[in-house]
């Protein structure tokens, strides 16, 4: 029995539109692809633990749509729902993404699988249309700071002249 | 927003960092991961839960 590599997700930010998630699996890539595309594997994992899942359907073809809602222990609905725009199993999706939460965040997602000597490895990229779409994702809970904010901060560093403090 | 200080010395000028600014970012990046990282797991523990019955079949 292979130990298990909880805590391994690694995110990245490569630009202002993008989140891209990496995550490698000790299991063949047809049953990674299988679990993050039917309906009763999805169900299993995507809600949080305290959540309940209370729709899952997906169509996996091209022009198809999937719609999953979760439930959170405080009665709030969060509903995703988007169009398949490429279905290469088991290697490949791309799908439009849209959470109902924030109508105006659309990005495109798409999911790759590569598997070397048993391992899959996770590609998970959501590419925003726009920044304010990517600055919902990005905002801390219950502050207005957003990662455009930190953005801007990090920047600073690199060009300390614009936001020298003097003392 | 005082991410860098900047110290005049004579002629010079000493710059330094304050990471203490940057705390926000690390939270909200950690808080991020850790969602990300929870719901990964899930598919990792499921994945292992199929291969074990797969095995016993």
């Amino acid at each position: 029995m292979t130990p298990n590599r909880h805590g391994s997700a690694v995110v990245t930010f490569p630009d202002d539109l993008e989140i891209v998630i990496t995550r490698e699996f000790d299991a063949p890539i047809a049953l990674v692809f299988d679990v993050l595309t039917k309906p009763e594997h999805v169900s299993k994992w995507f809600a949080p633990f305290t959540c309940e899942v209370t729709e899952c359907s997906i169509d996996l073809r091209v022009g198809g749509s999937y719609h999953i809602v979760f439930v959170t222990d405080d009665g709030t609905e969060c509903s995703f729902r988007g169009t398949y725009l490429e279905v290469e199993p088991p290697t490949r999706t791309v799908q439009t993404w849209l959470f109902e939460g924030w109508p105006d965040a659309h990005a495109v997602e798409s999911t790759d699988l590569h598997e070397t000597d048993g391992v899959t490895k996770l590609t998970n990229k959501l590419a925003f249309r726009d920044k304010a779409g990517r600055a919902h994702m990005t905002k801390s809970d219950g502050t207005e700071d957003s990662f455009d904010k930190m953005e801007d901060l990090l920047r600073s560093l690199l060009d300390p002249r614009g936001t020298v403090s003097r003392y | 927003m005082g991410l860098v200080r900047c110290r005049a010395e004579g002629r010079r000028r000493l710059y330094s960092l304050e990471p203490a600014r940057l705390r926000p970012l690390h939270e909200w990046l950690a808080k991020y991961e850790q969602a990300w990282n929870e719901r990964l797991d899930r598919v990792e523990d499921y994945l292992k839960e199929l291969q074990q019955q797969g095995e016993q079949q």
